[in-house]
C-alpha cells in the first residue's frame, strides 16, 4: 500500500481563536442556506395584530424598523 | 445556535476544500462528518492531484460522488497564477515558490465563482487564509468544522480532540496546545480571544 503523507507539513496554520470564528461563519453560513431552501408562506395577519407585536420590540429593533419605515415613506413619496 | 436544523442531508450548503482540511478529513476518518454538513466538495484539479500524491487515491476515489474536481475555466487559470503568487509573497509563507501555492490559488478561484457565493472555503494554511479573507471569500480551516459539529451536537468535544489528535500524529501541523485550546472552546465556549 502507498504510504501517506501530508501537504505542506510545516505551514503555519491558523490560531485557536480563528477555529472559534470558523465556527461561527460556517454556521451563519448553514443558518442563511438554510433560510433560502426553506418554503415560503404568506401569511396575511390584520394590521392591529402586527401592530401589537411591535410593542415586544426592544431599543435596537425599534431603531431599525424606524429606518426601514422611513425608508420606505421616502420611496413612496418619491414614486 | 443550537439546532440541528442548520443540517440537512441533501442540504443546499456547498464547500471549496484545499488539499490540507480533506487530508485531515482522511487522516481523522471524518469526511461522512463533512458530508452530514456540506451537500457537496469541490477540489480544484492541483488539489485532486497533490492528494494522489500523497497516497490519498483510494480515499478520493471512495469520496465519489459527495468529493468533485472541478476545472479551471481557461481564463481562471491566470487568475489563479496571481493568487498564487501573492501566497507566496505573504509574510506567513514559508515556501516563496508561487507553484507550490496552485492548489489553494486554484481552489480560491473556484470559491469566486458565482454559484459558490453562499458557500464556503475549506483552509488551513495561515497565508492562504489571509489571501483568501482579502478577497472577502468566506472560509474554515478543518478545526472549525469540527468545533461547530460539537455544538451542533453531531459529535463531542472528547471525540473532536480524538480525531485532532490522529490528524497530529499523521503529521498534520495542529500542535498539542492549539489542539487543547479548540478542545477547551469545544467544551466551554471560547475563552481569552
Amino acid at each position: 500500500m502507498k504510504s501517506k503523507s501530508v501537504h505542506e507539513p510545516t505551514a503555519a496554520v491558523m490560531s485557536a481563536a480563528e477555529v472559534w470564528e470558523d465556527a461561527q461563519q460556517l454556521a451563519e453560513v448553514l443558518q442563511q442556506n438554510a433560510w433560502r431552501a426553506e418554503p415560503v408562506v404568506k401569511l396575511p395577519i390584520p394590521l392591529s395584530i402586527l401592530l401589537s407585536l411591535l410593542d415586544t420590540l426592544g431599543w435596537e429593533e425599534l431603531i431599525k424598523l424606524r429606518q426601514h419605515v422611513e425608508e420606505r415613506l421616502s420611496m413612496l413619496s418619491t414614486s | 445556535m443550537s439546532t440541528l436544523s442548520l443540517i440537512n442531508p441533501m442540504g443546499p450548503t456547498c464547500a471549496v476544500s484545499n488539499t490540507g482540511p480533506l487530508i485531515s478529513a482522511f487522516q481523522s476518518n471524518s469526511f461522512k462528518l463533512l458530508t452530514q454538513i456540506f451537500a457537496e466538495i469541490q477540489v480544484s484539479k492541483v488539489c485532486q492531484a497533490e492528494l494522489i500524491r500523497h497516497g490519498w487515491e483510494a480515499e478520493v476515489k471512495a469520496a465519489f460522488p459527495k468529493l468533485v474536481a472541478v476545472p479551471l475555466a481557461g481564463a481562471e487559470e491566470p487568475q489563479a497564477l496571481i493568487i498564487a503568487q501573492q501566497i507566496a509573497r505573504h509574510p506567513h509563507t514559508k515556501d516563496p515558490v508561487a507553484e507550490n501555492h496552485l492548489g489553494e490559488a486554484q481552489a480560491m478561484v473556484i470559491a469566486l465563482r458565482a454559484e459558490h457565493s453562499q458557500n464556503l472555503l475549506l483552509l488551513d494554511e495561515l497565508a492562504a487564509r489571509a489571501i483568501a479573507k482579502q478577497r472577502q471569500i468566506k472560509l474554515s480551516g478543518f478545526p472549525g468544522v469540527l468545533l461547530l459539529a460539537v455544538q451542533l451536537g453531531l459529535i463531542s468535544a472528547e471525540e473532536l480532540k480524538v480525531r485532532l489528535d490522529h490528524c497530529r500524529v499523521q503529521g498534520t501541523h495542529y500542535s498539542v496546545s492549539f489542539i487543547q485550546q479548540v478542545y477547551e472552546m469545544a467544551s466551554s465556549g471560547p475563552r481569552q480571544r
